[in-house]
């Protein structure tokens, strides 16, 4: 069953901008990334949803019901779709448990049922202990925590999120999104998460929407969006790699500079066009023997794995993502072979030119 | 987070906040009219070199002022905050204390104190056994640089204040390098400190110096040929209000002037403050031997004679001439001051709260935005251009209506706006309107718009989320800002005077007629009723600066 479903929405941002064409639709107790470059209109949808922008064509359906069309439009209080901001957006002037508590319209005392939730929620979040402090006096990851809380105890059907994590660091918001995505999960909650982090993504996501220009490019679950992308500009912003010049020789062989893939489909109409191919950093791998040789012109140390800037013969230049033994210096020369499982390729420059392979 | 939202608009809400801050805008809109459509001719009686007279007064007052205020502001401010030296606690509250005195009180303090039958040159005369004017030199304080004085000793806290908060938040890692780096605390002083002020302490000049301007009273003891004397005498004096109200458009060169100045100011504080984010207790220079008694007499100079001097003598007047002052006259102006201001203050207040509300929760088109831009500009225009701004299109109204009635109804209305004590308030709004529209903005500025939004999406009403959650935040800000606007009230002059009802008269009314016949003694009680109510907003901001003070010295 669809919770939310978005038909051909339009939404005008300023003179020169508007988002459109907007459709997809979520599914009950689904998760949804809503992922694109600053500016694209992410912050703009979750906002219609929500009932703080109008939307001046195509219509909003939740829970069945018409929520948005360009001439009725039902207001904010009245949705009940549970928000949470980038900022943590606390009462300044209330307590942590006094601001989870305001996160129920109607909040009763001894009603154990509420109760039992904001305490459950409470224990999962470990904030036990700050209940009576004011937000300033805590951290920020802990005022996010509260935050979170504060929009779920009402357990809205559906949560939306503006970049919640951006502003903690790395390892507190791999945690904290791990906790949420459990919590959404034991209450059946369907949520969309705007953010421009890919970690975020696809740690969160059941479903990935990338977005530019106020258009929606792709929506697929993260591996695909990763391994198949469907535009360069897909395969540009999710993920790191570079692109290599091939040519469609015969029906099932691409030739590039270094090696002639074989395709697994036939590509009649292609022969003799010139594509770019996408090469992942995680196709790349070390072999001694390999012919193909490289030298390393940059190493970027991450822990388990060294992501390397490889140099190829004909000035060609290529990433290679290797685990961490394999540490090689600046200036060796080393053997790499290509493992492509998903051959991508791109036949120009275009961002929204669609994938050819 | 911008304020890219909107929420569903209450049509009375907005009505009455547009029709509001177009009331509001209305003065302002209408001197810069006047600035285009002068017509026929030149002024009436008063020709060029008169006019010269007035603008090269008014800029040399205006230097004068701001010579001054700077010396005394800037160099207490330091030594208060960056050195210790004896009773240095004392006068970090004390030098606020001037701030009560309205200039025009202190002014004819100051005459009666000094003038020939005054107490200290009859005290002179009798010593050195003088017996006439022609035997000594005594300077004239009825003049330009008396004025100047007078002015500069009750307006400097503004340049105090600012410079004071401002060394308070410089960041202590900027000056350890300075001292690192080797620098004397004089070298510190003009190399980190004063450029990192500099911003502040132009907003407490441009501040001090729109005082300077708007005073009426002084300029008018001393018969000091100012632009706002000059529209007063053509008002009221002549009558001939066409040439006033061109004087008054002249006026607002200089309005413009400070009005950006004051502006830039602000702009630049918020970007040094996001600038120093880490504040800790600041290290103070331990003054020894007579480095720290110049500092303590340094600082002891404008308060002794921008407070003590004053308000002793005008002690000793009030109770020497108590009989003359407590009259039936006085406890009717009295009555008159407190029910006007406190009046005028719950509107201003509310007005205030109104225009900042639709500001943050509605999206306001163009020409609204403009409207309430121009309707804060008014504390920056001096009460007697202010008082020709309104009186414009009110006359203007009341004969187009007398018109309209007399040609439907065959009524004669007349003048019915205009000389009710309506009009006096409305002058107020227009002049105050700033104080607590700012106050409670910046108060409201802690609540980010996203807070607005998660209330509304859990499902309170938008006037729930002001009640439950505005309201605590904003109380604080509202009650200073009353005290505020009703003490600014009390005191208030030019405006008072040109737009009051006939023979109602308030305390600074009072005053000022007593004083302008030379009656001290009878404007006295007054005026020392004046200064009390003024200790009010002293006491508010020695409060906000300890606490802003405790807030860095505990983090």
């Amino acid at each position: 069953m669809n919770i939310l479903e978005l038909k051909d929405v339009k939404i005008v941002n300023s003179l020169f901008f508007k988002t459109e064409d907007i459709t997809f639709s979520v599914k009950k107790g689904e998760s949804i990334c809503i992922v694109g470059p600053s500016g694209c209109g992410k912050t703009t949808i979750l906002r219609s949803i929500a009932g703080f922008v109008n939307i001046v064509d195509g219509e909003i359906n939740y829970n069945g019901d018409l929520i948005s069309t360009s001439t009725f439009h039902v207001p904010p209080e009245n949705r009940r779709i549970g928000m949470v901001f980038q900022e943590p957006s606390l009462f300044p002037h209330l307590t942590i448990i006094q601001n989870i508590q305001a996160g129920l319209l109607k909040y009763d005392k001894n009603d154990i049922e509420q109760n039992k939730i904001i305490y459950d929620l409470i224990s999962r979040m470990n904030l036990n202990n700050l209940l009576t402090k004011y937000p300033h006096e805590v951290s920020g990851g802990e005022q996010q925590r509260t935050a979170l809380i504060r929009s779920i105890v009402s357990k809205p059907n559906l949560l939306l999120m503006d970049e919640p994590f951006s502003s903690l660091d790395f390892e507190l918001r791999e945690k904290l999104c791990d906790e949420l995505k459990s919590i959404l999960a034991f209450y059946n909650i369907s949520s969309i998460m705007v953010t421009h982090d890919q970690n975020d993504a696809f740690a969160f996501g059941d479903r990935i929407i990338v977005l530019n220009k106020g258009r929606i490019i792709q929506n697929d679950n993260p591996y695909n969006v990763y391994h198949k992308p469907n535009t360069r500009f897909v395969a540009d912003f999710i993920g790191s790699g570079c692109f290599i010049k091939g040519n469609i020789v015969s029906q099932d062989q691409l030739k590039t500079e270094i090696l002639t893939f074989k395709l697994e489909n036939q590509f009649t109409n292609l022969i003799g066009s010139n594509v770019d191919v996408l090469i992942r950093p995680d196709d790349v791998i070390h072999e001694r023997k390999s012919k193909i040789k490289a030298v390393i012109s940059k190493k970027v140390f991450k822990g388990a794995e060294i992501m390397y800037s490889l140099k190829l013969a004909n000035t060609l230049e290529i990433l290679g993502l290797f685990p961490s033994h394999l540490n090689f210096d600046i200036g060796e020369q080393i053997g790499i072979k290509l493992e492509v499982d998903h051959l991508v390729a791109f036949r120009s420059l275009d961002d929204y030119d669609e994938r050819v392979i | 987070m911008n304020k890219a939202f909107y929420l569903e608009p209450n049509k009375y809400f907005i009505s009455i906040t547009v029709f509001a801050s177009f009331l509001v805008a209305l003065p302002i809109l209408s001197i810069f009219m006047n600035l285009y459509t002068s017509g026929q001719g030149l002024f009436n009686f008063f020709d060029l070199s008169t006019i010269k007279i007035y603008l090269k007064t008014t800029f040399f007052l205006l230097l004068g002022v701001g010579f001054l205020v700077l010396l005394l502001g800037v160099s207490t401010a330091w030594f208060v905050t960056m050195t210790n030296f004896p009773f240095v606690k004392f006068f970090e509250w004390s030098l606020l204390l001037p701030l009560a005195f309205p200039s025009y009180i202190v002014a004819f303090t100051y005459t009666d104190l000094l003038d020939y039958s005054g107490p200290i040159q009859t005290f002179l005369r009798s010593y050195f056994e003088w017996s006439s004017y022609n035997d000594y030199y005594f300077p004239n304080l009825r003049s330009l640089g008396g004025a100047i004085i007078m002015m500069s000793l009750v307006l400097y806290p503004y340049v105090y204040l600012l410079a004071r908060t401002a060394f308070l938040e410089q960041s202590v890692n900027t000056l350890e390098i300075s001292k690192n780096l080797g620098k004397s605390p004089m070298q510190s002083f003009f190399d980190v400190s004063l450029p990192f002020a500099r911003p502040a302490i132009v907003l407490g000049l441009s501040l001090a110096l729109m005082e300077s301007l708007n005073d009426f009273g002084t300029v008018e003891f001393f018969a000091v040929p100012t632009l706002t004397q000059g529209i007063y005498d053509l008002w009221i004096g002549s009558g001939d209000y066409a040439s006033g109200t061109r004087l008054a458009s002249i006026m607002f060169i200089f309005v413009f002037i400070l009005y950006f100045m004051e502006r830039a100011g602000r702009a630049k504080i918020e970007i040094y403050q996001t600038v120093s984010s880490r504040l800790s207790k600041l290290p103070k220079y331990t003054l020894e031997g007579w480095k720290k008694n110049i500092v303590f007499i340094l600082c002891l100079i404008p308060l002794f004679f921008g407070f003590l001097i004053p308000f002793i003598f005008l002690l000793y007047l009030s109770f020497t001439y108590f009989d003359y002052g407590y009259t039936s006259n006085f406890i009717s102006a009295m009555f008159n001051t407190f029910y006007l201001s406190f009046l005028s203050a719950i509107i201003i207040c509310i007005v205030g709260v109104m225009v900042v509300y639709s500001k943050r929760v509605i999206r306001l088109n163009k020409i609204v935005r403009f409207l309430i831009n121009i309707s804060s500009m008014g504390y920056a225009i001096p009460g007697a251009v202010l008082a020709v701004g309104i009186i414009i299109p009110i006359n203007f109204f009341e004969n187009s209506f007398d018109n309209l009635m007399q040609k439907v109804l065959g009524l004669n209305t007349g003048l019915f706006v205009s000389g009710t004590i309506f009009i006096l308030i409305f002058g107020y709004l227009v002049r105050f309107l700033i104080i607590p529209s700012g106050q409670i903005e910046s108060s409201l500025k802690k609540i980010p718009p996203t807070v607005d939004m998660f209330s509304r999406s859990v499902g309170y009403s938008s006037f729930t989320v002001m009640k439950k959650f505005h309201f605590p935040l904003i109380k604080g800000a509202l009650i200073t800002s009353f005290l505020l606007v009703f003490v600014d009230c009390v005191k208030e002059l030019p405006i008072t005077l040109l737009l009051r009802p006939f023979n109602f008269e308030t305390l600074s009314t009072n005053v000022y007629l007593f004083a302008s016949d030379e009656m001290y003694g009878h404007a006295s009680l007054g005026a020392l009723t004046i200064v009390l109510i003024g200790i009010i907003p002293v006491i508010i901001m020695t409060k906000l600066i300890s606490k802003s003070r405790s807030k860095y010295e505990h983090s």
